[in-house]
């Protein structure tokens, strides 16, 4: 393909949007980490993400240039990779936080389980549109929750409950978009009914816990967040003393007390959302959310004008992956979804999530660039000369 | 092949307009989604954004309180009687604490004080949000250093700050004069006296000089606001107000005499009990009849001031009250309440002379015993029958006989009100209005006293034996220590009473300048003629002499000393011993009283502890060989 048609068909509105959100990001980083005195230098963090953005940027170039097609053709191969990776964690990882999640590659920690989320949604995709067409049988379903359940469980077991919980929204977003039965759906709905009955209520009783204490008490303080001011609520509590004392326009950068004075917990990843409501006010988030609902708006059009299921599929899925972490972590840091450890796609700090999202916005260009071939009467003639 | 590959997968995207369908129901999902967002973070922001902002600030924002140090206070010399130290308090910033209930119940267990008078302290300052709350005042160095490795970890809010504590460089010393400090209290808190400038969990004077002289004492508090990061570190300052030290506060008190004066009221308690008598307190008063200034006071059973710093148990707090302990709280000299006994005779005679009931030459035969004449049925005894004796030797050798017939007249002349009158004149039955709380006003019996309190039809009559007996200081009269000090000084000073005070002086703490004096004030001149005035003084020289009723106590001491001493019967109870003295006769520089509750006679006792004071009061005219006569004292006394 030549580089000017290539550029003729990029969306240059869904572009704008991320580069604008990956900006956002280094700036509210650098605000909320720029006092910290353990730091080399007060730029340390947002020179790593700066990096990160980089060779995210470069990937998402690759991505788009790649014709995305081809993975399907890969998919096993990216599977069982996948999988590779997540074990290799369970051996050589690095432990932080309560998991064990990184490899260290040196100068950089890789986090398979933020590869995971975009590799599963080319896989699944991958899985289900090679399928018959039309083929809407509960085996479908059953074999596509099998495929991508047995990475979940590897996630969870890290433990990494967020990850987790994103796979599972991406494959039950796949399904949707695939067309799967609303039958379907509501069995999937009861078995997790009943499978969070068990896990929460009736396997503890037996001794067993699959979630760990802090797990559950952040995964139900959001429901009462003053009976425990002082453990998993204060978190939740100090982010929603930021945000709300940011008012309409903010305190100003540098300027949030809950951010500069360390009220506010791990400020630079999971509750940066709560530095920006603090810093810049609700017009700064509403700035954000903007942004957002602009690339979700492009990602759900890539996904309606895609010349092929599996390309609806993969737009889909990414679309699927950023608004569950977009509502999951800001629901998070507002207080109506639970602590679940969920980064803010291209505004927490973490290069291999921004790597993965970087990626996954290629993804969907590359999708953009090729269903829009189809109506290029320039391109057509090319093809045909050729 | 452009064309197989764009018809086949139109033909199949065709296939499947549910895919496109479901697409677009996601993207309506994502606008609901970030509806939901929007909305809650407007409710947040816009809505109760005033409320986060104002927890934000309680976060961020603290207020240390620095607490002035109070004015410290020094005797007429300047010598210091009460001072600060630097102490350490714990504060509490209750904002701070993850887990308050959990937090309290540990600090509880390490500072030694309960979980309920910590939250009690934390309630008295709910209102000041952003105030750390002092908890415990001077600790150990064992528990700051138990709070500073756990703070903030395990004690968040937590902190330990410099907290100016009252020391007592004289220890035990003018206890009772200088008084202590405590925390006030919610009712104090709404008096009158404490509206201006006080706050809760301010220290105030709770008794004596600290009481009397808050206003000056008292310091104005200072304080910085701070900003502090999460695990409490102070950030910056925002702003500060220094602490002014409260002002010093000069008392008349000379802390040698009161030393002396203890010393001697320590021994004249000592020999009673040497004799028997169980003496289990006292009190004695040492002061400048000319200017009302008071040198010493002392009572006994004293106590050690320092156990009020930093708040003292309930345990200890009811030891001090315990009246089996004796109550040493109680300043005996201002607050204790007796008959003056024999005392109290030279207002009988001033009664008697000016009211005409006596002439100074008239004489009256002492045999013992008398009776109302009419009456041989009550019969009063004297404690020596003397024979003929005229009024200077009544008074030289405590005659009660003669003075039963003083009160006598006064009941037999319809007279119920003149020994009254000049009880009162003199000072009894109403405070003296030293600059001290809680003096009490003693007693002036009278037949509407009587009316009032009596129980029965003969009880409410005033009766012959009320007025004999108040004659001779006994019956229904009682006087304080201090009025019986300010009867002596006014014969001491001619007539002349002057007002009794404590406070001499105000002085700035920095520039050392006079800020207030306290001047001699003239209370009141008694109406009694200089020849009746002469002769009391003349009298009482003689009592102080040997071959008085008190023997040879003073014998050969210089200067010479004038003196009475009283001996109060006290129904169940064994004798009160009083002797009030001044010296130098010629021109008295001060007046001595001694009171010892159950000291036996007062010469027994409170003789002897008077003049241990002045010999104190005049070392160097004591000629060394009358000391030695100090406690033979053998001969029948009385009083």
């Amino acid at each position: 393909m030549e580089i000017r048609t290539y550029l003729r068909h990029f969306d240059y509105g869904l572009l704008a949007a991320v580069l604008g959100l990956v900006v956002y990001g280094l700036v509210v980083i650098y605000s909320a980490t720029h006092s910290d005195p353990n730091l080399p230098s007060p730029y340390y963090y947002v020179k790593m993400q700066g990096i990160a953005a980089i060779i995210g940027a470069v990937l998402m170039a690759v991505a788009t240039f790649v014709d995305f097609r081809g993975f399907r053709a890969y998919r096993n191969y990216m599977y069982a990779g996948i999988l590779g990776l997540i074990l290799i964690v369970f051996f050589i990882g690095t432990t932080a936080m309560g998991g064990q999640r990184w490899i260290s590659l040196g100068y950089f920690n890789l986090q398979p389980s933020e590869l995971a989320k975009v590799v599963m949604i080319l896989v699944v995709a991958g899985f289900l549109a090679d399928r018959q067409r039309g083929d809407l049988e509960a085996q479908t379903t059953m074999m596509t929750l099998g495929l991508a359940a047995l990475p979940a469980v590897l996630v969870f077991l890290q433990p990494d409950f967020g990850t987790t919980l994103v796979l599972v929204a991406v494959t039950l977003a796949l399904l949707f978009v695939y067309g799967t039965r609303w039958l379907h759906f509501a069995a999937i709905g009861a078995a997790f009914g009943a499978a969070v009955v068990m896990v929460m209520e009736v396997l503890p009783l037996a001794g067993i816990h699959l979630l760990k204490q802090y797990q559950v008490d952040r995964l139900l303080v959001f429901l009462h967040p003053d009976q425990d001011p002082g453990g998993s609520g204060y978190h939740l509590l100090q982010s929603k003393i930021a945000i709300g004392s940011g008012l309409l326009t903010g305190t100003g950068l540098f300027n949030g007390t809950q951010t500069q004075l360390n009220f506010l917990p791990e400020h630079h990843t999971d509750f940066i959302f709560s530095v920006l409501g603090e810093e810049l006010g609700f017009v700064g988030a509403a700035l954000l959310l903007a942004l957002y609902l602009l690339v979700i708006w492009r990602g759900v059009r890539i996904a309606i004008i895609s010349e092929s299921l599996f390309g609806s599929l993969v737009a889909g899925g990414i679309v699927a992956m950023l608004l569950f972490q977009i509502f999951v972590n800001i629901g998070m840091t507002i207080g109506i979804m639970p602590i679940t450890g969920i980064p803010l796609p291209f505004l927490s700090y973490g290069g291999s999530s921004m790597v993965s999202n970087l990626v996954a916005i290629g993804l969907l260009e590359s999708i953009h660039v090729r269903s829009r071939l189809i109506g290029d009467r320039r391109y057509r003639r090319a093809q045909a000369a050729a | 092949m452009p064309s197989v590959l764009s018809n086949s997968r139109s033909k199949k995207n065709r296939q499947l307009p549910s895919v496109a369908l479901r697409a677009g129901l996601m993207g309506v999902g994502a606008l609901l989604l970030f509806g939901i967002l929007i909305f809650r973070i407007w409710f947040l922001q816009v809505i109760s954004g005033n409320e986060y902002t104002a927890m934000a600030e309680n976060n961020r924002v603290r207020f240390v309180p620095e607490e002035a140090p109070r004015g410290i206070i020094v005797d007429r010399n300047q010598q210091p009687l009460v001072e600060n130290r630097a102490g350490l308090a714990v504060t509490v910033f209750p904002p701070a604490m993850k887990n308050p209930q959990q937090e309290i119940a540990a600090l509880s267990q390490v500072i030694q004080v309960s979980p309920e008078d910590i939250q009690k302290q934390l309630d008295a300052h709910k209102n000041d949000t952003y105030t750390s709350v002092v908890v415990k005042k001077d600790i150990t160095p064992e528990m700051k250093s138990y709070l500073i490795e756990r703070t903030p970890l395990y004690f968040p809010g937590v902190d330990i700050k410099k907290y100016p504590l009252r020391s007592y460089p004289q220890g035990s010393e003018a206890a009772h004069v200088l008084g202590h400090v405590g925390q006030i209290d919610e009712k104090e808190l709404k008096e009158p006296r404490y509206q201006d400038g006080y706050k809760a969990g301010d220290e105030i004077g709770q008794d004596g000089a600290e009481y009397q002289f808050d206003y000056w004492l008292k310091g104005v508090d200072g304080g910085q606001q701070v900003e502090v990061d999460a695990s409490g570190k102070p950030k910056q300052e925002l702003s500060s107000v220094m602490a002014q030290p409260g002002k010093n506060v000069v008392l008349t008190i000379d802390s040698r005499i009161q030393k002396a004066t203890e010393d001697a009221l320590r021994y004249g308690i000592d020999l009673a009990r040497s004799k028997h008598y169980p003496a289990n307190a006292g009190s004695a008063i040492v002061m400048d009849p000319k200017t009302g200034e008071v040198l010493a006071m002392a009572s006994m059973p004293n106590y050690d001031p320092s156990v009020w710093v930093g708040g003292m148990s309930t345990a200890q707090y009811q030891q001090l009250t315990d009246p089996a302990a004796g109550d040493p709280l109680l300043n005996r000299a201002i607050q204790g309440q007796y008959p003056p006994g024999s005392t109290f005779k030279v207002i009988s005679t001033f009664a008697g002379l000016q009211e005409g009931m006596i002439t100074p030459s008239e004489t009256v035969n002492s045999t013992g015993t008398w009776h109302v004449p009419g009456d041989p049925t009550v019969v009063f005894h004297d404690w020596s029958a003397l024979g003929i004796v005229d009024l200077h030797r009544a008074i030289v050798m405590s005659c009660d006989t003669y003075f039963y017939e003083v009160g006598y007249r006064f009941y037999n002349n319809n007279n119920n009100q003149g020994l009254q009158k000049w009880a009162r004149l003199m000072g009894l039955g109403s405070p003296t209005g030293i600059d001290l709380p809680g003096e009490a006003k003693g007693r002036v019996p009278d037949p509407q006293w009587k009316q009032q309190v009596g129980q029965t039809a003969i009880d409410k009559m005033w009766l012959p034996g009320n007025s004999v007996n108040m004659a001779i200081g006994q019956g229904d009269v009682l006087a304080t220590p201090m009025q019986m000090a300010m009867v002596y000084s006014a014969i001491a000073n001619n007539g002349r009473i002057m007002k009794p005070h404590i406070g001499l002086r105000v002085t700035d703490p920095v520039t050392n300048e006079t800020i207030k004096e306290w001047q001699p004030e003239v209370e009141s001149d008694l109406p009694i003629s200089p020849d009746n005035m002469r002769l009391v003084q003349q009298a009482l020289i003689g009592a102080a002499q040997p071959g008085s009723a008190i023997g040879s106590v003073f014998a050969g001491f210089q200067p010479v000393i004038a003196g009475k001493s009283g001996t109060a019967q006290v129904a169940g109870k064994a004798d009160y011993a009083w002797y009030a003295a001044y010296a130098p006769a010629n021109d008295p520089k001060y007046v001595v009283v001694v009171q010892i509750e159950q000291g036996g006679g007062g010469s027994t006792s409170a003789a002897p502890a008077v003049k241990k004071i002045m010999e104190a009061l005049f070392p160097q005219a004591q000629p060394p060989a009358a000391t030695g006569t100090t406690t033979t004292t053998t001969a029948p006394t009385g009083g």
